[in-house]
């Protein structure tokens, strides 16, 4: 279990500024003695290395990310023709309430 | 009405094509493929989503298809006979269902984002388990990794093996494991997900490039 996640998430967002021929140096003095932390951040580190484009390509279509955005834009809620559904008839009746 | 029932999808497990896409172009639901509470009704509901949808709808319908499904059946089942429905309108009240629009209030951008990105990932978990439980045949069971060849494995593993380190993720780093959330699970960029989190873009990306790192790195060591 990880003691300081915020100390881990800073140093690693340094480290990965400095050239990689530096950063052993760099880590053993930002991480103060804290072996562990020191290992965990060199393997972050080497993970970063070889992420390529690991996790860029969403999960979900992105006909489906198009729908969320429209849905979450105020301006076309407004415009939205109000659909023919109990559901929709119920939600404004209580908000009519 | 709790978004997800892990049970319920069990008890209404479908048996389409493995690409439910291709199955509804194909037209080859047949009733009897069908355990909807109201069989006929369900198919004519879907075969007006179908006729009436665009491509893009037709991946969105795609991917919460056992969702819709059993929607439309409960829905019909309420509904007032003669009532016509809608097929975007259905669409959109599923997924307003999904994401908990009806909540008293749904206030912001950053709520509906981040439940949005909460009903993809536990209906895109559901799918992945259920297909990689059929591929290995027998009842429903949790799937051990390490039976995997990592050099190759299937999207739907490494869906669940991204999902997996997510949560221990979200244990000691709660807000990046919620931005990986809305980009990879939602599809929003790093400029959306600034403006949705309230951090900068840089911060966004700083943690972005962060989290990645790890939740490799914790997949490697699974």
């Amino acid at each position: 279990m990880n003691d300081d996640p915020g100390r881990e998430l800073a140093i690693f967002t340094e480290a990965i500024k400095v050239p990689p021929q530096d950063r052993t140096a760099f880590l053993r003095r930002a991480c103060c003695g804290d072996d562990h932390l020191r290992r965990k951040l060199e393997a972050l580190l080497s993970a970063s290395e070889r992420s390529g484009d690991f996790l860029e390509k969403p999960a979900i279509p992105s006909a489906l990310a198009s729908v969320l955005r429209q849905r979450a834009n105020p301006a076309n809620r407004k415009g939205r023709k109000k659909p023919q559904t109990g559901f929709q008839y119920s939600r404004r009746k209580r908000k009519g309430e | 009405m709790r978004l997800y029932h892990q049970d319920s999808c069990l008890a209404l497990r479908v048996d389409t094509h493995e690409n439910t896409s291709g199955a509804w172009r194909d037209g080859a639901l047949s009733s009897a493929r069908l355990r909807a509470d109201n069989m006929s009704d369900a198919t004519v509901m879907l075969a007006a989503m179908k006729a009436g949808d665009s491509n893009a709808a037709e991946d969105l319908l795609a991917l919460v298809y056992d969702e819709l499904r059993r929607l439309a059946a409960s829905k019909l089942a309420h509904e007032a006979p003669g009532q016509t429905l809608q097929p975007t309108a259905l669409v959109h009240e599923a997924w307003l269902r999904l994401v908990g629009d009806r909540t008293p209030s749904f206030n912001g951008r950053e709520h509906f984002f981040r439940a949005s990105a909460e009903a993809m990932r536990r209906i895109l978990i559901d799918r992945a388990r259920r297909k990689l439980t059929r591929r290995h045949g027998g009842d429903y069971q949790r799937v051990d990794f390490e039976g995997f060849d990592p050099a190759a494995p299937s999207a739907d593993a490494q869906l669940l093996a991204v999902n997996e380190a997510l949560d221990k993720f979200a244990l000691e780093h709660p807000v990046q494991a919620e931005l990986v959330k809305l980009r990879y699970f939602a599809g929003l960029t790093n400029e959306e997900a600034s403006e949705v989190m309230g951090i900068s873009v840089s911060t966004v990306k700083n943690y972005w490039t962060f989290a990645r790192a790890w939740l490799l790195n914790e997949i490697e060591n699974q």
